[in-house]
Parts: structure tokens; sequence; C-alpha cells
């Protein structure tokens, strides 16, 4: 569980999403610069000072990283499913689309407006036959329909599928009515939404709205809408007999049904369970106007915990060996991932983090998950005909309708209050783990449920899965807690949408650097895992090659990839370091000034063991840029700790003889750089150079010799020397030119 | 309030709307729900005005600063809003310059109460800035009501509640279109005097940052010389910039003067530039360092060591007496003032710079190690050369 303490390191500050689509100036600079050869031998002796160069970043355990999901978060669940397969589709309405948290849109989603977890946005459930598998256009829908292998379950909630709503006006306008109706009945369930947060006891299962009959929802008559504030009554008490008491609303098979249901009973967790399947049945019934039309005597059992535990490790090696079919970069997985960070949010406090990993592989279900009040997930997954689609969907190359998911990358704020929630979550996903997948009603419940079951047993899988899940986990947990806080404090709709990041999929260790221009996707993408290993590839790379151009396109590529998945921790810490170094060495002070600009803020954020290094560069790059304002600033900030540090005082000596404009001090520190300061300071011994040497031209009388030019302005030889100064036109007084003529110099001055 | 409204009396609004007023002490306003009150006794769109003035009571009540900032936003938008509907008329300027200066004194405070290491030190200052710079376009834009009415005037007021953001933000370089768009404004000398002082202040202050000491001298001196002499504690900020300058000019401050303003930092700092006391000088660098940084005038009170240098080299010549001062002669004078890691070369550059800025009329042989200097005035007055 100190993953989840962990946690808050990691994704806790907002990150400048900006920078990972500006970072392509500097890619053609990679000039030449001078460099100090006598202190930073290219090749490996160069990194042997540096550890950040050839740390490793090896992970044993991520060997079994997707398949550990696979087995723990999505075999019970599918176990599950196909036990209660045939549980009707029809019952089931589309209506909780507006939970779902829809797909997203074509376009940047603004975060005001775009699709949050309340369901106001009409989405006109179509009820028509299901489309053919093959509509590859909406792979997102049909990986739906794949999975659930229900007809009505057209979910129009995605991007894609708006656009295409667009398109059925005539089925829009049937369904208008229809549309309204699911958003009144969307309605309610939000406010008590908060209620729970804070009440323990909410409503008894008594005002169970009490439904008038009504036709099922295939046909195109809108039902009355509902009363709305019992829509999704909640039943909190443990007893079963909250459910033996149905008010006279119920229809005998209901409660006959109801009785069976806890008579399978064995243990108090079984009843728990039964409990909430259902009254998430209940309610789905109620709100879908089939509460009597419905046979509940043909109605299956729920799968109770005692049952259920036998059933898993059957199932399992059938569902590990599907998903492990999925192509690599194949869409599932991409979108699962993209799904997942999200669905995971919206589950918050459904599922322990086993079921969000799951995600990544099963977006369908996990997507219904997320609707947690909707029972479409008990769909028959298990079904061969909907393996069979779901297979053969998962390999379409095309993934129209995707949403702009870069503008919900950038800034991830969290607040004091998640912080608190941590601790809930904790809880939570002791409980939900031992429900594993059969707890099925909305969050809130799950919420409340988790309060009483704070100290329950943790279930085996869970150790295992804090033990494999890593980075993941943390972000998935954190997404759920923000979610939360968001799902309760904004009921209004304002989901900033900017929260969340996508978690990549893409398993390429070498990958080219391309400016974003439209959301990334999340097979392009590479995870945390993949890019240690392209950090080390790029490292080796260079070492061996010295291939600036490659190496600068390689690690702005894994710069995008961090920022896109919004990771940072200390490896980001050491890309950027890796980077800057690497444009120190080579001169290219853009991309370095990226470099540490971000530095700057992942130090105040992670820390790291060269912070003083980077920051003494700083300074020195303030230096170049002259840009005393930031030096004085940054002088505020220092504290003698960091002025004690051998480089920052070097730095900080510089400065001083530079502002002084003593140039002699300033040049005779220039021969004892430490560290790779001597990188920075190439950039502006130039210009330095130049403003020391219209000094001496204009003082020294009546000449000055080359000799003393070369030593004074630290030239090695004084050819070299000469080579700078063949550039300014001098006149010397021998024919050597071993003497400069000052006075007959003086004419030259002004163009120097 | 009503009343007030309808009689367009901008200043007493100003004041009952004031979060500095006495009223806000008063108990009967920490409302947590005013709307229904408010709604009682005033129209539209002042009501939505008020109420979000009582929320931001409430909340201040409350110590949540956060809240309050927000609420506060919200009132500024309201009121810019309201602004930009009225034409031909701008009475309600003052109640703007109180609402924003309000908004920024809470920014300033929600800033100060955030210690969370996670949040952005100045992202609400930055935020209070984007409120401000929305009522200076209203007041910019304003450029077709008569000269009586126009919304123009109140810009200086706003740039100044900008610039004072932007110096506690670090982000001078956005001042550079603020300062252009009071320079070209027609009523660049109709501005209330002293909201020109402080323009003036804080320009003076953006072009000493850009080494343009000139500029500096001439904005900060009609500062000082303007301001009124009952505001000690302006007067006193102002020389704290304007004497580094001016000494870097050429012009020492009198005792008088400094001790007036409590400035006596920069009284040693005199005595010591003076008598080219190097060693005196690093003393003080060391003793107000977090003074000087402080006040963000530490690299430019640096440099009044070259002067230093200029008068202590000055008085080695007026001591030998000769034209000709070997360079080992400087170089014991600076060991002898704590400048004992000073080599002959190093010393031949600090002249060699000297010469350079035309501090020191003359030449160096190198041959001779010896500094020659003019038979004419070899040490010119400061005053006039740059």
């Amino acid at each position: 569980m100190d993953e989840d303490n962990k946690s808050s390191t990691v994704v806790e500050t907002p990150i400048q999403q900006i920078s990972a689509q500006t970072e392509s100036n500097g890619l053609e600079e990679s000039s030449a610069q001078q460099t100090h050869q006598w202190m930073y031998p290219y090749g490996m002796s160069v990194y042997g000072q540096y550890p950040g160069y050839t740390e490793g970043y090896n992970h044993p355990s991520y060997a079994h990283y997707y398949q550990y999901y696979s087995q723990v978060g999505y075999g019970p669940y599918m176990s599950f499913n196909s036990k209660s397969d045939e549980l009707d589709g029809k019952k089931i309405s589309d209506s909780d689309d507006g939970k779902i948290n829809p797909p997203l849109p074509p376009g940047p989603p603004p975060p005001t407006t775009a699709p949050t977890p309340t369901p106001f946005i009409s989405k006109p459930p179509i009820y028509n036959p299901p489309k053919p598998f093959g509509n590859i256009r909406f792979s997102f829908n049909n990986k739906r329909h794949a999975n659930d292998n229900t007809p009505q379950t057209n979910s129009l909630t995605s991007g894609a599928a708006k656009k295409k709503r667009k398109r059925n006006k005539i089925n829009q306008n049937l369904f208008n009515q229809q549309n309204n109706f699911y958003n009144n009945y969307n309605l309610p369930p939000l406010p008590p939404s908060e209620n729970q947060q804070t009440k323990p006891t909410p409503p008894p299962p008594e005002i169970m709205p009490p439904l008038p009959p009504v036709p099922p929802p295939d046909t195109s008559v809108p039902p009355p809408p509902l009363p709305s504030e019992p829509a999704k009554p909640i039943i909190m008490k443990p007893k079963p007999n909250a459910f033996n008491n149905p008010t006279d609303d119920w229809p005998q098979d209901l409660k006959d049904y109801v009785n069976r249901c806890y008579a399978k009973c064995k243990t108090n967790i079984d009843k728990d369970q039964v409990d909430i399947v259902l009254k998430g049945k209940i309610t789905q019934a109620a709100s879908s106007g089939e509460l009597w039309v419905k046979d509940w005597s043909k109605e299956p059992l729920p799968s109770i915990h005692s049952e259920r535990m036998n059933l898993v490790p059957k199932k399992l090696p059938d569902q590990l060996s599907h998903y492990q079919n999925v192509p690599k970069k194949g869409i599932s997985v991409a979108m699962g991932a993209r799904l997942g960070a999200r669905a995971s949010t919206l589950r918050g406090n459904s599922r322990s983090s086993s079921s969000s990993r799951s995600s990544s592989r099963s977006p369908t279900n996990n997507y219904k998950k997320s609707n947690s009040r909707s029972p479409h997930r008990r769909r028959s997954s298990s079904s061969p005909l909907s393996d069979e689609n779901y297979r053969s969907i998962t390999k379409t190359p095309k993934n129209k309708g995707r949403g702009k998911l870069i503008d919900r990358l950038g800034v991830t704020k969290k607040q004091t209050a998640k912080q608190l929630k941590r601790q809930k979550m904790k809880e939570k996903k002791q409980f939900y783990t031992e429900f594993g997948v059969s707890v099925e009603e909305n969050s809130e419940v799950l919420q409340q449920r988790a309060a009483r079951f704070s100290s329950g047993p943790k279930a085996p899988a869970d150790a295992n899965v804090t033990i494999f899940n890593g980075n993941g986990k943390k972000k998935r947990t954190m997404f759920a807690d923000s979610f939360n806080n968001k799902f309760i404090e904004d009921p209004n709709g304002d989901f900033d949408w900017t929260e969340f990041h996508i978690v990549g999929t893409c398993q390429d260790v070498e990958k080219s650097f391309l400016r974003l221009t439209k959301a990334p996707e999340a097979c392009e993408v590479r995870p945390v895992e993949v890019l240690k290993l392209s950090l080390q590839n790029v490292k080796a790379k260079w070492i061996e090659k010295q291939d600036y151009f490659y190496a600068c396109d390689q690690l702005k590529s894994i710069r995008q990839d961090l920022t896109v998945q919004g990771i940072r921790d200390r490896f980001t810490v050491e890309v950027y370091e890796t980077h800057a170094r690497i444009a120190l060495e080579k001169g290219d002070h853009e991309e370095f000034n990226q470099c540490q600009t971000q530095l700057k803020m992942l130090y105040s954020e992670v820390g790291g063991a060269h912070r003083n290094e980077f920051t003494a560069y700083r300074l020195l790059y303030y230096i170049f840029t002259k840009n005393t304002l930031d030096i004085m600033t940054m002088m505020k900030t220092l504290s003698p700790e960091e002025r004690r540090d051998e480089t920052i005082a070097f730095t900080l000596r510089l400065r001083s003889a530079w502002s002084l404009g003593n140039f002699h001090r300033f040049f005779r520190l220039y021969g004892e750089a430490p560290c790779m300061t001597g990188y920075v300071m190439d950039w502006f011994t130039q210009r330095e150079r130049i403003n020391y040497f219209k000094a001496l031209l204009k003082s020294y009388r009546p000449h000055i010799s080359v000799s003393n030019v070369t030593q004074e302005l630290a030239f090695k030889t004084e050819e070299e020397c000469l080579g700078f100064l063949d550039t300014f036109g001098l006149t010397f007084t021998d024919v050597d030119r071993t003497l400069i003529d000052c006075k007959a110099s003086m004419a030259v001055l002004p163009s120097i | 309030m009503d009343k007030c409204w309808r009689s367009q009396d901008g200043k007493i609004i100003a004041n009952l709307i004031s979060l500095r007023n006495d009223h806000v002490t008063n108990k009967n306003l920490v409302l947590d729900r005013p709307e229904a009150m408010v709604e009682r006794f005033l129209s539209n769109p002042f009501d939505e005005i008020v109420t979000c003035h009582i929320k931001c009571i409430h909340a201040l009540h409350n110590k949540m600063y956060l809240e309050a900032y927000q609420f506060q936003s919200t009132l500024t938008q309201l009121l810019t809003k309201v602004i930009q509907n009225q034409r031909e008329e701008n009475w309600a300027l003052p109640i703007m310059y109180t609402v924003c200066l309000d908004l920024r004194l809470l920014a300033q405070k929600v800033e100060k109460e955030r210690n969370n290491v996670n949040d952005k030190p100045g992202e609400i200052l930055e935020r209070a800035a984007e409120s401000l710079l929305g009522c200076f376009r209203i007041c910019a834009a304003d450029n077709r009501s008569s000269e009586e009415d126009t919304k123009r005037i109140g810009m200086l007021t706003l740039v100044n509640q900008l610039f004072k953001v932007y110096f506690r933000i670090n982000k001078l370089h956005l001042c550079k279109p603020l300062i252009r768009a009071i320079e070209s404004s027609p009523f660049k000398e109709s501005f209330a005097l002293s909201e020109q002082i402080t323009y003036r202040y804080f320009v003076g202050r953006k072009a000493m940052f850009d080494s343009d000491y000139k500029a500096a001298d001439d904005y900060l001196t009609y500062a000082f010389e303007n301001c009124h002499r009952s505001s000690i504690k302006n007067k006193r900020l102002i020389l704290i910039y304007l004497v580094p300058v001016k000494m870097l000019l050429g012009y020492i401050p009198s005792k008088q003067v400094l001790e007036k303003y409590d400035v006596t930092q920069f009284w040693e700092l005199v005595q010591a530039v003076c008598q080219g006391n190097l060693r005196l000088f690093d003393d003080i660098m060391d003793k107000h360092e977090t003074f000087f940084i402080k006040c963000g005038i530490y690299l430019i009170v640096e440099k009044l060591k070259i002067i230093a240098y200029r008068n202590l080299f000055r008085k080695v010549y007026l001591i030998l007496n000769t034209h000709q001062i070997p360079v080992e002669a400087l170089q014991s004078a600076l060991a002898l003032l704590g400048q004992d890691d000073v080599d002959l070369d190093e010393t031949e550059c600090i002249v060699a710079n000297l010469i350079f800025e035309g501090k020191i009329k003359g030449y160096i042989s190198r041959q001779h190690r010896k500094v020659v200097v003019s038979k004419q005035n070899p040490f010119p007055s400061l005053i006039g050369l740059s």
C-alpha cells in the first residue's frame, strides 16, 4: 500500500504540455561548438562522471505486467459475466449512457463543456438493431456490441457517435422524446451523489419509485419522466430483509426472486453482495419501466461470493489467451489504455486497482463498469460469438472518433481534499478486491459500502496488484481520486478533462520525434517501462556514435511521451538531465533551455541528486542570456547550503567577475570550470573575449603581444588566438604577427 | 447604495464596495447567502456586484482567502462588463480602481497564504493581472467618448496596479506594452500626479534593471521630487533605487537625505566608494547583502565597486604624484585593502577596463608594467561621462 503513499509525488503538479509541442526548434542545431577536450573528452569517460548516464532502469517485474492484469482484473469479471450473461439485455436501458464517461469527442473537449460524468448531455439511444460488426469507423461502439451481444446497446456516447447522430437525423428525431426521457432520467442521481457522501444512511428501499408499468423501451414511445429523487434508491442496510419487505409496488415474482437470492447466501459477504446486485437490477428495471413487465421468476440468480470463488480459476485461461491474442499495437489496447484512465476515474471507487488495470485490456467492459449502475456488463461477454467479434474488431486498424487527449493533458493539480480521499481509497480497494467484479451498482453505493468494509479482509490478489502495478496504478488511483473529488464537488458538469492523462501502449524502443498536431494516440505513446529502455538505448548510442541529431530526436520523443502521459518522477528528471547534458555538449542552447526550465520545476516537485549542478548551469545560462533580473531572483532564492556547493560557488564567483568586467578573473575561472559548466561558458566566452579584447586594444600602448592576448583570453594556442583576431583586420607591428599595434588598430575598434 | 448608483456617484460606491472600508468589520454583513437580501434592495446588475462583495467579506471573515479572491475576481469581471456598457460616462472609474486594488491586495494575500509546494508561485497574481488587464483594455479602447468622459483617463491607475503585480512576479517584460500605451496616450500629462509618480517609479526601476541608468535617473528623480513630502515611505522606496543609480552616474547623496529616509545602509557605501576603500566595500556588501538582494539592487550596487577602484587608483596616483604608475603600486594598494588574490595581470585588467570606460585617461605599457596616465585630468569627473 505504500505505493499509494508514493503516488502523491507522481503526477501531482501541472505540467506544461506545450513544452512538448514547442520543442522542435533546436532540432537542427547541432552546431559544432568549441568543446573542452581537456575536460570533457567525448565518449565513455564523460559518462563516467555522470551517473545519470549509466543508471539502468530494469524492471524485472515488468514482464508480468499485462498478463497479471488479465488474470486478476479481468478474469473474475468475465467469469461473473458468463454466469449472468443471459440476464436480460432488454431491461437494460441505454439511459445510463449518460453516466458513462463518453469516449472523447473528435474535437478538443473544452474543459467546461466536455462530456462530463453528469448525464446532461443528450444521447439519443438508438433502438435499431445492431449494426453489422464490421463497421469500422465506430469501432468503439462495435466493440461494445461485441462484448455485450446486446442489440440495444448501440451506445452513441462517443464523439464518433455524435457524428453519426448528425447523419442519422431521422433517427434522432424519432428518438428525440426518448432522449428527453433519458435526460430526465439521468438527472436525479446526481444530487444523491452529493448527499450520500455525507449521509451514511440513504433512503431506504421503500421509496423506490412506484413506477407505472411502462412498455419496454424498444418501442419508440417514451415512458413518462420518472419522479426524480428516488430514481436511484440506495440501500445501505446490510440486512437482506430490507429487501424482503418490499412495498406493494413490487410485483410478487420480484419479491420471490429477491427471497430466492437471499436464500442462496451463505455468508454475510454474500448477502451484501446480493444486496447490491439486486438493487442494481431492481433499480434498473424500475428505471426502464420493466419492473412489472419482467418475468422475475426467470431471472437468473446473481452470482455470489462463495460460488464465484470456485469459478474464477476455471474461466481464467480462456480470457487470458483471448487477450493475449490482441495484437500489440492493436486498437483495443490503445483504446483501452485511453479509456482506462478515464474509466477508472469514473469508476473511482467501484473496484480495486486490479480492475483499473484490466481496463487497459478490456476497454469495453471497463467502459460499462464506469457506468456502475447499469448491468450492461453482465451481458454475455463469454459467448463465443462476442469473442469472435471482439477479436475481429481489435484488429481493425482504423479508429476514428477519438477525442483530443492533449486537452486533458495539461494541469493536473490535486487539491488537498484529494489527499484525504486517498485514505478512503485504500479502504475501498480492500473491499472491492474482495468482492471482485460482481459488485454492481453505482459508485456512491460502493463508497458507502466501503465505509462498512473498511476493515474487511484483504484479498491476496490485491497485494499482488500492489506489487506489480507500479506507476500505472498510482496514477489511476489518483485519477480516481481526482474524479471523486470532481464528481462530488462538481455536479454541474464542469468536469475538467485536462486532469487526465493517457497511458501509452507503444512498445517501440526507438521513436522519432514528431510535433504533435493532434491528440496523441495511445498506441503511439510508449509507457514508462519502454521509455526506460529507450533512454538506455539513446545513451548507449550516444556514447557509441555521438550522433546528436539522433540523440536529440530520440530524447525529444521520450520527453514528449512522458509529457503526454503526465509522468513526472525521477525518471523524467533523468531524461531531462541526459538531454540537457547532451545539448550542453553540443551547444544546443535552445534544447538546453527547455530542459533546464523543466528540470527547475521537476526538482522542486520530485527532487534530484544533480539539482545543484543544474542550478549552477541555470545561473550560467542566465549570464549567457544576460538576464540580470533572473540572476537577481536566483540569488534571492539560493540558500546558504546551496551557495556552499562547489559548482554553485564557482558560478557565483564567475558571475561576480563577469558583472564587474573582471575579464582576467573570468577567463581564469573559465580554465578551472567544474562539471559541465565549461560547456555553458563556451556559449558566451566568445562574446566576453571580444569585450575584453576591445578593452585591451584601447588601453594598451604602444602594442600588445599576441602571446599576452592568448593568455588573457584563455586561448589554448597562439594560432587559435590569431584565428580569433584575424576576423578583426588588425594592424601588426611585425610580419610575424606577434605584436598588435594598438594605436593603428584603433580604427577597427568600432567594427569589432 | 441604490441611491448612489442612480445618482452615479462613483466615489461613494467605491467606498461602499471597498474591502478596506470600516463596514467590512461589521458583523451584520457576514452573511453566507446574501442573494435574497441584496435582491430586495438593489437592481440588476448592481445586485450581483454587491452580492459578490458580501460573499467576499464572508470569506474574508472566515479567513478563506482563496475563496475571497475568487469572489472578488468575479466581482471584477461583473464590474468590467458594467463599465464596458457604460457609454460616454466614466463616473464608475473610482469603483473600478477600488475593486482592482482590492483584487490585487487579495491576490497578494492569497499568495502569501499559500505555501503548498505544488502551487506555482505567482499563479494567483497572474490571474489577477489578467483581470486587471481586462479592465485596462476597456479603458484603453474607449476612444470615442469625449475628453471629459473618457475612460482612458483610468488607464494609468490600472497600469500602475499591473506594474505592481508584474514586479512582484518578476515579469517585467510584460510592462513594455503598458509603458508604450501610456507614453503614446494623449492624456499623458493629465493623469493624476500621484499616479504619474507611481508610474515613473516603476518605469525608472525597470530602466535600472535594463541597465539604462540615465533614463532610470530621469524617471526616479521626477518621482522623488514630485512625491508628496509627507509620504516618507514612498520617498524612501524611490530613494533605494535612486541612490545607486545616482552614484553610478557620479552623484553622491548627502548624509542628511539618507538619514532622513532611513536608508543609512547607503551611507557606509558612499564612504567606501568615495574613499576607494574596497575592504569596507566588501564588508558592506556582505553585511547588507540581504537588503540589497531584497530590493533587487545588489547587482547595481556591486557595480559601484568599479567606481571604488577608480577612486583608489586616483589616490595612488596622487600619492605617487607621477604620470607613470607602476602596476605593482596599484596591486599592493589592492592587496592592502583585502584584494589579496589579485595578481598583476588582473590589476592590469581592472585598469584596462577603467581606461576603456573612460574613467581613467591614459594607457598601459605592457613592457614596463606601468600605467601611463594623461597629464591633463587623468581621472575625469564621473559626471557627464556616460
